[in-house]
């Protein structure tokens, strides 16, 4: 017996040591640490979680990280990966606001211990206002969908929560979601399917809309809710997909038909403009201004052979009347991006009103399958245009939105691998430049990314937790009498 | 006494030998269908509902289906097991041993019926030989404390391990204890509330809390308890396009004509990849032009060609497509889309990615060898050219973009045709899906010159038949024909005008393997 706990009591030692060594004889090197997620130099929020990070090449066997700041205790890992404990970081950062942490890295290969240039974190002086994300999560597929659903992120940790998952009814697919100015008392969630329907929660009520009318093309799609809560602008779509047969292209996804509508929430009317309806023209993507006296919207003229290549939309707005529910009676262009044979999508303005940040590419509505798309931001007050070129990467830059307090943005972007497309937060300082975006942490991002075959979309902050009573919404689905919605 | 020993070998050597010999198919084509990796994501996959341990149980026996003697040895271990556990209970319940044998037939004949259906799932099996196991414990306890606590906190369990297949277990309880009205009321109540309970904390159904989540592929699908000799035979086929046996392919049509469209594609393919199938196309039984290619439909038994066509015709982009919505059709990953999205992505550059879909395949017990030496292909660019597979891939596939569409598969071919004219195969699939397709005004647009060469039987067949169509007589026919076929050609025209629309057996035996016969009596061109 004896025998037996002495071996048990050296394979113990032997495991501790072999995951957990102290950096001995190690090359100095004057190069950055190559680690994954890249988190050097990035602008993070004092509440956010522990940045976990890992050596980017697997073939490292060891990392040894130090973080330090002016004030407070230091934390040490060593590892694998980096594993940062979340009270001590949470009281590091806290205690070095506004400030910066030095990371010390050494890496591990072959045997061999590489002591690399340190890096900082900064932490803003901004808080991030958001208790957590939510998003969709769905394989990039293409026809077909698998399983899917709307989750809540906490992003003072890494607990994760579904929202509302597809396997609830068969056939289901959940999709365009959205809170009020992150305040998740109004949301509105679309979801399709045989048994589909629009959730509306406002001012903590819930029910299920059927949004379909005759006298709209399809039921209602892309959502922005208004300050008031009173209205939630909706895009109406018919929209289409192709398939790419050519290397590195995938779908085309493209509307023949859009337009743009209001709905009341009080009385279950859609509000409607001939100006939002023209047939020749495709509107879309609409957003309130934050002091709800404007909608901005996306708008394309139909090309007559109507191909895909030939639809650019423009930065458009129109005044809206939210006392009387009454639209004005004309259209202003903000961004002519045809004229530069470019397409804008996704226009969303700060909180603040100061700017808007939008998603452009070469053509096309649904810029989430091109390369090309990025981000660009609008200086609402000067009308100079961002570039954004901290944010943007070689590949797809597409949803965004913004924190309450205008201060930090979250986007999704397929920089890693060019099909899965994650989430960067970033911070916008008060001089409209934003610090380097820094991927979602995760516990052992590596191992949490690789296991990912879906995509995020739609992400949106949220400023308190959120409760969907699921088995609610599976008897309101599967019950057709929905209440329906009329054209005003 | 002598059955209790000699039912279960027999019973065992008969279901072995049904599915190692007639069956086998069946194993590979449930071995496709998933993806048992041997990590902590694909265990916590299985966590989030009731029945989910006795799935990943079940994914883990149904990788050995790799090799369907294996599959067959595994079939049989879990038929006699169900039959081995349930004789006992059957015996508890005051029926002599003999009786109790022959009765234990029934769960396990059910059971080898269940999975003559190929989306029965290997699950089912492992929830019922779990659940008659931990049955068995009840009558091994005498204690009617400990029994009570064992059948009230197993039932829970078991719901948990197993699945509402634990409906057996708390029916046995109730049986056993059925002096005991409180304790059976009990067992009834929880029996029937736990699903509901449930209910309340995952994301499921009702019906399939109470119905089963991973027994049947087919969400809310009813499962088909009868053999389906001709699924058979396309599911093999489909194998043997898996493993690329194109001449096994060729010789298995020779001897059995294949009867249904997946076969038919996968015959035409193995042709098209040994150069035959212009030359051999009317051997066998076309019908349509979907028998070359189509997308996929639910009338399909496996729709796995319809990718692989793709694939060895150069729309990679197309391959991959489909490969990733069969995926998408359901929650968890299958090995053979997953092989497909790494090689599609190797011979389109995507690196990064195809390195993620192989680390994955890597974690496989009987896969990961190959996705390790494919990972040796990524970022390597003479090493990809050095694999005659990438390289011709890369040389067949469009360079120009174009829009898929299934409906316009002749300018899809011809697409491919006019950026590699030295594209045989394609070449091939092209004229092969004009004649079928019975579009004889496209068809005669390939061949505007005399020919040179002797063109093959089906083409010249095709062209005096397109000629006879607008022309009195075969002065001027632009074509070298064999004269033979000329001669055929009218003796053809004089007996169908004289027969009408039903062909007669013998003119099925002299002309049922020529075009014309094929254009007028067999193709479905109305």
């Amino acid at each position: 017996m004896k025998q037996i706990s002495a071996l048990y009591i050296l394979i113990v030692c032997l495991f501790t040591i072999s995951c957990n060594e102290t950096v001995e004889n190690a090359t100095i090197s004057d190069k950055l640490p190559q680690i994954y997620p890249d988190y050097t130099f990035v602008t993070i929020p004092a509440s956010i979680a522990p940045l976990d990070f890992c050596p980017l090449d697997k073939a490292y066997e060891l990392i040894d990280v130090t973080i330090s700041g002016r004030k407070g205790e230091s934390l040490h890992s060593n590892g694998k990966c980096a594993k940062l404990p979340i009270k001590k970081w949470r009281k590091l950062l806290a205690q070095n606001i506004g400030d910066s942490l030095e990371v010390s890295v050494s890496m591990k290969h072959k045997g061999r211990w590489t002591s690399y240039k340190a890096f900082a974190i900064y932490i803003s002086k901004h808080p991030l206002d958001a208790y957590g994300l939510t998003y969709r999560k769905v394989a990039p597929g293409y026809e077909l969908y698998g399983r899917m659903g709307i989750y809540l992120r906490e992003l003072g940790s890494f607990h994760e929560k579904a929202l509302v998952e597809n396997s609830l009814v068969t056939g289901m697919c959940v999709n365009c979601h959205t809170q009020n100015r992150t305040n998740p008392s109004d949301i509105s969630l679309h979801i399709r399917g045989s048994h589909g329907g629009t959730f509306l929660r406002h001012n903590g009520k819930d029910e299920l809309l059927n949004t379909r009318t005759d006298s709209t093309i399809s039921a209602c799609v892309y959502p922005y809710w208004h300050p008031t809560g009173n209205f939630i602008a909706y895009s109406v779509n018919k929209t289409q997909q192709s398939f790419h047969e050519i290397q590195n292209e995938r779908i085309e996804v493209f509307d023949s038909a859009s337009d743009v509508v209001v709905y009341n929430t009080q009385n279950h009317k859609i509000y409607r403009t001939p100006l939002l309806m023209n047939d020749s023209i495709c509107e879309t993507h609409p957003a309130f201004s934050p002091d709800g006296k404007w909608l901005y919207f996306c708008t394309s003229k139909i090309p007559k052979d109507a191909k895909n290549e030939d639809f650019k939309y423009d930065l458009c707005r129109i005044s809206f009347d939210a006392k009387r529910g009454v639209f004005g009676e004309k259209v202003d262009t903000l961004i002519y991006a045809s004229k530069k044979s470019r397409s804008i999508s996704f226009p969303r303005p700060s909180y603040d009103g100061r700017y808007l940040m939008y998603t452009e590419s070469n053509y096309g509505t649904f810029p989430i399958w091109h390369r090309e798309a990025d981000l660009r931001m609008l200086d609402l007050r000067s009308g100079k245009i961002d570039s954004l070129a901290v944010l943007n990467s070689d590949n797809t830059e597409s949803y965004h939105n913004w924190s309450n307090n205008s201060h930090w943005v979250v986007f999704s972007s397929r920089r890693y691998d060019g099909l899965h497309t994650r989430l960067y937060l970033a911070y916008l300082d008060d001089n409209g430049h934003f610090g380097k975006p820094f991927l979602l942490p995760q516990a052992n991002p590596r191992e949490y990314y690789d296991e990912l075959f879906q995509s995020y979309n739609v992400p949106d902050f949220t400023n308190a937790d959120i409760k969907i009573g699921h088995r609610w919404l599976q008897s309101k689905l599967m019950d057709d009498h929905k209440i329906g919605i009329t054209v005003k | 006494m002598k059955y209790h020993f000699l039912l279960p070998i027999l019973l065992g050597i008969c279901v072995f030998s049904f599915f190692g010999l007639l069956y086998p198919a069946h194993l590979n084509f449930l071995e496709q269908l998933q993806m048992f990796t041997y990590d902590w994501a694909c265990f916590s996959s299985h966590l989030d509902h009731p029945g989910g341990l006795a799935e990943y149980a079940g994914e883990f026996f149904t990788q050995f289906y790799f090799n369907p003697w294996l599959g067959a040895v595994i079939v049989a271990f879990f038929v006699v097991g169900v039959q081995q556990l349930s004789s006992p209970l059957i015996k508890a319940c005051g029926v002599s041993q003999k009786k109790a044998d022959w009765s234990s037939l029934l769960p396990a004949l059910f059971l080898w019926s269940f999975w003559l259906d190929k989306h029965g799932l290997t699950s089912f099996g492992v929830s019922l030989a779990v659940i008659l196991l931990a049955a068995n414990g009840i009558t091994r306890i005498s204690s009617l404390k400990w029994r009570m606590a064992y059948e009230i906190v197993g039932l829970i369990i078991l719901y948990y391990l197993a699945g509402p297949v634990c409906i057996l277990f708390a029916i046995f309880a109730m049986v056993y204890e059925r002096k005991n009205i409180l304790l059976l009321s009990s067992i009834l109540f929880l029996t029937l509330s736990i699903p509901l309970l449930s209910y309340f904390f995952v994301s499921y159904p009702l019906s399939q809390l109470y119905f089963g989540i991973g027994y049947y592929r087919v969400a809310d699908g009813i499962p088909n308890f009868k053999l389906d000799m001709q699924e058979e035979e396309a599911l093999s086929y489909d194998k043997m396009v898996r493993f690329k046996q194109w001449d096994a392919i060729i010789d298995k049509a020779q001897r059995t004509p294949p009867s249904d469209i997946t076969s038919m594609q996968c015959v035409n393919l193995a042709l098209s990849m040994r150069g035959q199938l212009v030359e051999r196309l009317l051997d066998f039984p076309q019908t349509c032009a979907e028998c070359l290619i189509s997308g996929i439909s639910e009338q399909m038994s496996s729709p796995f060609p319809v990718s692989d066509i793709h694939y060895w015709l150069g729309f990679i982009n197309s391959a991959e497509r489909y490969a990733y919505d069969i995926q998408q059709s359901q929650p968890i990953p299958y090995i053979r889309t997953w092989i497909r999205l790494a090689e599609a992505n190797i011979i389109n550059d995507q690196y990064t990615l195809a390195e993620k879909y192989l680390q994955k395949i890597s974690k496989t017990h009987f896969y990961g060898k190959w996705a390790n030496k494919m990972m040796e292909y990524l970022n390597d660019e003479n090493k990809i050219m050095e694999n005659d597979e990438f390289f011709s891939l890369r040389n067949k596939r469009l360079k120009n973009d174009v829009y898929y569409s299934s409906k316009d598969m002749d300018y899809m071919l011809s697409r491919l045709v006019v950026e590699n004219p030295n594209n045989s195969q394609v070449y091939d699939y092209l004229v092969s899906y004009l004649l079928l397709k019975c579009d004889l005004d496209k068809f005669v647009c390939l061949f505007p010159n005399r020919n040179e060469h002797q063109m093959p039987r089906v083409i010249q067949e095709a062209l005096v038949f397109a000629w006879m169509q607008k022309h009195p007589n075969f002065n001027e026919i632009p074509w070298v024909i064999d004269p033979s076929i000329l001669r055929s050609a009218v003796e053809f025209a004089q007996l169908s005008t004289q027969i009408g629309e039903k062909p007669t057996e013998e003119l099925k035996k002299q002309y049922g393997q020529t075009y014309w016969y094929y254009y007028i009596y067999t193709s479905n061109r109305k």
